[in-house]
């Protein structure tokens, strides 16, 4: 009944036992997944330079031009006067924001995004001629599709992929044994949803003769990523179309952009 | 060495911080799943990251109120070993993993307003010395 040194993994899960029994959740499922924390990576560490390599390259390639300004829940934090002149710098910047093809704008700032509201150029016929669009306060990084071929300059993306499918496998392997023992599941649907990612990644496996570098693309392929490069405001996670996933996290210390403390900040999410 | 609290990952309606050890040198990987699941039924947890200006007010907060947080302690944790687990490239490659787990009970029901500073919220320290091992046949992961 103690810590073990020895322990491959730690899980933390939170016992909803203060909402309302509904019929929505079941007595089985009353737990939620907080973390779960593989101590290592097969290779547990990084060089610096590998790290800033990997910064400067994937930055780039995510959000909308380096830029995320998407998540309008909170995770980009408040508005306030900074975030005021980040977006209108950002807005003068990046033209793949809307301002840039629209026009004149009304910008209202509401408590964690702003609301962009401008004219449409094509309207289509019967349509409203007025559009409306929200802007969370801008930070760098945000989601993109990693292609495949980075694990051949990364392999530490094949194993952080990698070491997502084994945190699946174990969490379904618990809930078969907690069903048992009439205990309740953890993250019974992100871990059903991810083992459809599995079998697909398995077949592709077969199918390549057992080439780990193919079975880890196959995974990444069904999989989007997002570069966080600053501390996210209290917010809650949403998936699109009622889908679920379990999130996996890696954290790397960016030495260029921040003294490296050894804490804190966070780059891959 | 920074505060340990800056950059910790905080779920408010279980009254828990997680802090984070982010070192290149030291890597690992943290798994959550937080969203709302149509699946099981269970509600969105929030949660947020701390900055170090978060942490500054977090310690004033503490030290007005003479309040402390509380470090979970291992005998808090159950250590629980799950056998047979299929390895992900095939379903016949197998291994056992140890697996400390440790339950926490919600503190605020999930309609009502989350704070972060109450003097109940506790603090994980994972175990530094950890190590996965994985014991594979094949070629491994790293000759990607």
């Amino acid at each position: 009944m103690r810590v073990r040194k020895a322990a491959d993994a730690v899980m933390i899960t939170g016992e909803y036992c203060l909402e309302e029994k509904t019929s929505k959740m079941p007595f089985y499922t009353r737990q939620k997944l907080l973390c779960l924390r593989f101590q290592k990576l097969l290779t547990s560490s990084i060089s610096n330079d590998t790290v800033e390599s990997m910064y400067s390259n994937l930055l780039p390639v995510s959000g909308r031009k380096s830029v995320d300004v998407t998540r309008t829940s909170g995770s980009n934090g408040k508005v306030n006067c900074q975030s005021h002149k980040n977006l209108l710098y950002v807005f003068h910047t990046n033209d793949a924001l809307i301002p840039h093809r629209a026009g004149a704008c009304l910008i209202i700032p509401r408590d964690k995004h702003y609301v962009v509201v401008y004219r449409k150029r094509n309207p289509k016929d019967g349509d409203t001629t007025i559009a409306i669009t929200p802007y969370a306060p801008p930070q760098p990084g945000g989601a993109f599709s990693l292609h495949g071929n980075a694990v051949d300059y990364y392999p530490i993306i094949a194993e952080f992929t990698y070491v997502k499918m084994v945190a699946t496998l174990l969490l379904s392997g618990m809930n078969e044994i907690n069903l048992i023992s009439d205990k309740p599941m953890v993250a019974q649907g992100p871990v059903e949803n991810e083992m459809m990612n599995i079998e697909y990644a398995r077949r592709v496996f077969e199918l390549k003769g057992g080439s780990y570098r193919a079975f880890c693309k196959a995974h990444m392929s069904v999989n989007s990523m997002t570069l966080v490069a600053h501390p996210v405001g209290q917010h809650f996670d949403y998936f699109h179309k009622g889908g679920e996933s379990l999130e996996n996290k890696v954290l790397f210390v960016v030495p260029s952009i921040k003294n490296s403390l050894g804490r804190g900040g966070s780059f891959i999410g | 060495m920074g505060d340990p609290l800056v950059g910790a990952i905080v779920m408010p309606e279980f009254g828990v911080i997680i802090p984070a050890l982010a070192m290149n040198d030291n890597l690992y990987v943290d798994f959550h799943a937080m969203a709302q699941s149509p699946r099981d039924g269970t509600p969105p947890t929030a949660h947020m990251v701390l900055t170090e200006e978060n942490v500054n007010d977090l310690q004033d907060y503490l030290s007005v109120g003479n309040m402390h947080l509380e470090w979970f302690q291992p005998n808090d944790f159950v250590t629980t070993e799950v056998d047979n687990v299929e390895m992900p490239e095939t379903p016949t490659l197998k291994r056992s993993w140890v697996v400390d787990c440790l339950v926490v009970k919600q503190i605020a029901d999930s309609k009502s307003e989350r704070r972060i500073c109450q003097q109940w919220a506790c603090l994980y320290t994972p175990p530094r010395t950890c190590q996965i091992q994985v014991h594979v046949t094949n070629e491994s992961p790293q000759g990607c």
